[in-house]
C-alpha cells in the first residue's frame, strides 16, 4: 500500500533520515517507534507530502507520489494527523467533519451528509456534534482529528502520537477508535512513544533511531531486540516513553 | 446513548413536538431584520428628495461594496490583501480610459475592466499566495498597490498624471434608468453592492467557502484534509479583486473625475480598519463598518480631516474590546439572550 525507498533528508547538515525504506501492506496496523529526535515525524512529513525528501521515492497504491503536495495525497486517500490536538478551533464537530467530507469534490451533498452521519456515529461524536472543537475534552479532540481524516476519505491513516498526554481512560477510547477505523478497511501507521499503547494494537512495529531503521517485527520481537533496547535506554524508558 | 441520539436528532428538526411554548428566537429574526434595515436604508436615497442624501447613499453603497468584497479575502480566507484600493483604481481607470479614449460604451467597458483586474490578480496573487503565513502576500499586495499608484501618477500621457483625469460620461440608459442623474448613479452603486453581497454569500455557502474558512482557521490542517490551499486562496483573491474593480467602474462616472489618490495604500489599510470594526468573516460586518466610518463623519461634517484620526481610535478600541467587531458583538448578545439552539448560523 505504502512503500518508501531509501528516504534521506537533512536539516542544515544534520542527517535526520538515513536511507529509510519501509513497506506497509494494505490492511495492516503498524507502529512507528523510536526515541525523541529519531526522525519519526520527519518521516511522516515526507510520507504525507509536507516535506520533500532530499533523496528517495515514495509509492502509494503502486503509484509514485514523491513530491506530491499534501492535498493531492489526501485526495488519493493518504491522510495524516498531527501531534497534539490539531483541530479547527472555532468549527463545531459537525462543521469540522463537513469541511473534511467536502473536500474530494467528487462527492455530492447527499453522499457527504450520509458519510458525516456515519462518522459521527462510528466515532461516538454524536453528542458533541454542535460543540466547538476548542471546547472538547482532550481525548475527544484527538478522536475528532482522526474522524476528520476518515471523513476526508482516508484509505490509509498516518497518526502522529495520538495518545500523547491522554489519561488511561482516554487512551483506551482512542485505541478503540483506531481499531474501529482499522475494521473499516483502513490501513494505519501510528507513531507512539508509549509501547503499552502499541502492544495491544499493532501487528508490526518499525523502530527508528537516529534517522535509521533499526528493527522491524512484531511488538514482542522488537522489544527483545538488543539494538532497540539500547536505543531506548539511551533516551527514553522503553515502557513509559 | 439514547440521550445522545435524541440530541443529535433535535439538531435536524427545528420544531420539537410537545414543547409547551416556544420562546422568541431572536437569532432567527436578527439576520432578517438586518436585511430589512439594509433594504430600508437602500430605499432612502430613492424616495428622499435631497441631492446630498443621494450622493452620500452612492458613496456608502460603493464603499460597502468594497468592504464586502475585501471581506472575502481577509474575513473568510484570512489573507491580508493590501491592494484593494489598487484594484478599485484599476477598474476606474480601465473603464474610464476605454470609454474616453477608445470610444467604447460604458457597459462594454465593464467586463473588459473586470477581466483586466482578474488577469492582474492572478499574476500577482499566484506567486504571493504559494507561501504559508501570509506575510509575503501582505507585503507583495502592498508594494503592488504603491507601484500602481506611482504608475498612475507618472504616466501623464495615459492617466493625466497626479492631477488625475476627467470621466465626463455616464452609463448609457438601461432598463429605462437614466444614469446621468444622481438617482441613476445611486441605483448603479446599489446594484454593485447587491451583486457583491450575493457573490460573497454564494461563495460563503459553497464548498469553496467552507474550505476558505478552514484555511483561515488552520492552513496546514486544511491541506492535510485535501484542500488545495493555494488554489482556494487565489480564487478568493481574484474574486475579491474583480469585485473591487467592478465598484471602480461605477465610481468613475459617479465622481466624473479620478486621480491616483484613489489607489492610495492608505485607503486599502483603512478598508481593513472598516472590516476590523464591523466584523470580519460576517456578511453584515462590512456594511456596519462602512456606515460607521463613512456615514457618521460625513453626516457630522467632521469629514475627511479627522476621519483617519477617528478611524485609528475606533480600530484600537475595537481590537481591545470587541475582537470580533460589531457584528461579532451583536452575535454574542443574540446568543446570550436568545434560546439555546443547536447550530449557530453566521450572520
Amino acid at each position: 500500500m505504502l512503500r518508501a525507498e531509501s528516504i534521506c533528508h537533512n536539516f542544515g547538515g544534520l542527517e535526520v533520515l538515513r536511507d529509510v525504506s519501509i513497506h506497509i501492506r494494505a490492511g495492516e496496523i503498524v507502529g512507528l517507534i523510536g526515541p525523541n529526535g529519531a526522525g519519526k515525524t520527519t518521516l511522516f512529513n515526507a510520507l504525507s507530502g509536507f516535506l520533500n525528501p532530499a533523496h528517495g521515492s515514495i509509492f502509494f497504491e503502486g503509484g509514485d507520489v514523491t513530491g506530491l503536495a499534501p492535498h493531492r495525497l489526501a485526495e488519493r486517500g493518504l491522510v495524516r494527523t498531527f501531534q497534539g490536538a490539531r483541530v479547527f478551533p472555532r468549527f463545531t464537530v459537525r462543521e469540522s467533519l463537513r469541511v473534511a467530507t467536502d473536500l474530494p469534490m467528487r462527492r455530492n451533498d447527499a453522499q457527504a451528509a450520509a458519510l458525516e452521519g456515519d462518522v459521527l456515529e462510528t466515532f461516538g461524536l454524536e453528542e458533541w456534534a454542535e460543540v466547538e472543537a476548542r471546547s472538547l475534552p482532550g481525548g475527544m479532540m484527538r478522536i475528532l482529528g482522526i474522524a476528520m481524516a476518515m471523513s476526508a476519505g482516508a484509505k490509509m491513516l498516518l497518526l502522529d502520537e495520538p495518545a500523547a498526554g491522554l489519561n488511561d481512560v482516554e487512551v483506551a477510547e482512542l485505541q478503540e477508535v483506531i481499531r474501529r477505523a482499522h475494521s473499516r478497511g483502513v490501513t494505519i501507521c501510528v507513531i507512539e512513544h508509549n509501547l503499552h499503547f502499541l502492544m495491544g494494537l499493532v501487528q508490526r512495529a518499525l523502530v527508528l533511531d537516529a534517522g535509521m531503521l533499526i528493527a522491524d517485527g512484531t511488538p514482542y520481537e522488537v522489544t527483545r531486540n538488543p539494538s532497540v533496547i539500547e536505543a531506548f535506554l539511551g533516551g527514553d524508558d522503553i515502557a513509559e516513553g | 446513548m439514547a440521550n445522545a441520539t435524541d440530541r443529535g436528532a433535535a439538531g435536524e428538526e427545528p420544531i420539537p413536538t410537545g414543547r409547551p411554548r416556544k420562546p422568541i428566537d431572536w437569532r432567527g429574526i436578527a439576520p432578517l431584520s438586518g436585511w430589512l434595515l439594509l433594504l430600508a436604508l437602500a430605499i432612502v436615497p430613492i424616495v428622499v428628495d435631497s441631492r446630498y442624501i443621494v450622493y452620500l447613499g452612492t458613496l456608502l453603497a460603493l464603499q460597502a461594496a468594497l468592504a464586502t468584497s475585501l471581506n472575502l479575502i481577509i474575513g473568510y480566507a484570512g489573507q491580508f490583501a493590501l491592494s484593494h484600493a489598487a484594484f478599485y483604481g484599476i477598474g476606474a481607470y480601465a473603464s474610464a480610459l476605454l470609454v474616453s479614449s477608445s470610444g467604447m460604451g460604458f457597459w462594454a467597458s465593464v467586463p473588459v475592466a473586470v477581466m483586466i483586474a482578474v488577469t492582474i490578480a492572478i499574476v500577482i496573487g499566484y506567486p504571493a499566495l504559494r507561501y504559508t503565513g501570509g506575510i509575503h502576500f501582505a507585503l507583495i499586495t502592498f508594494a503592488f498597490g504603491e507601484l500602481l499608484r506611482l504608475l498612475a501618477a507618472n504616466w501623464h500621457d495615459l492617466t493625466g498624471g497626479p492631477q488625475g483625469m476627467q470621466a465626463p460620461y455616464s452609463p448609457e440608459p438601461l432598463l429605462g434608468i437614466d444614469f446621468s442623474t444622481g438617482r441613476g448613479q445611486y441605483l448603479l452603486a446599489a446594484a454593485v453592492l447587491a451583486f457583491s453581497l450575493l457573490v460573497v454569500a454564494a461563495i460563503r455557502a459553497s464548498r469553496i467557502g467552507r474550505g476558505l474558512t478552514a484555511i483561515r482557521e488552520d492552513e496546514v490542517l486544511a491541506a492535510s484534509l485535501g484542500i488545495d490551499v493555494t488554489r482556494s486562496k487565489l480564487f478568493a483573491f481574484v474574486a475579491s479583486s474583480a469585485l473591487a474593480a467592478l465598484a471602480g467602474t461605477a465610481y468613475a462616472p459617479f465622481m466624473g473625475f479620478i486621480s491616483p489618490e484613489l489607489l492610495n495604500a492608505g485607503e486599502s489599510v483603512s478598508m481593513v480598519g472598516v472590516l476590523i470594526v464591523g466584523g470580519m468573516g460576517t456578511l453584515s460586518g462590512p456594511i456596519i463598518g462602512t456606515l460607521l466610518f463613512v456615514a457618521i463623519p460625513e453626516l457630522f461634517r467632521i469629514a475627511r480631516l479627522y476621519r483617519l484620526v477617528i478611524l485609528g481610535a475606533v480600530i484600537v478600541l475595537a481590537v481591545l474590546f470587541m475582537p470580533d467587531g460589531i457584528a461579532g458583538l451583536l452575535k454574542r448578545w443574540l446568543r446570550r439572550f436568545g434560546p439555546p439552539r443547536s447550530s449557530a448560523g453566521e450572520g
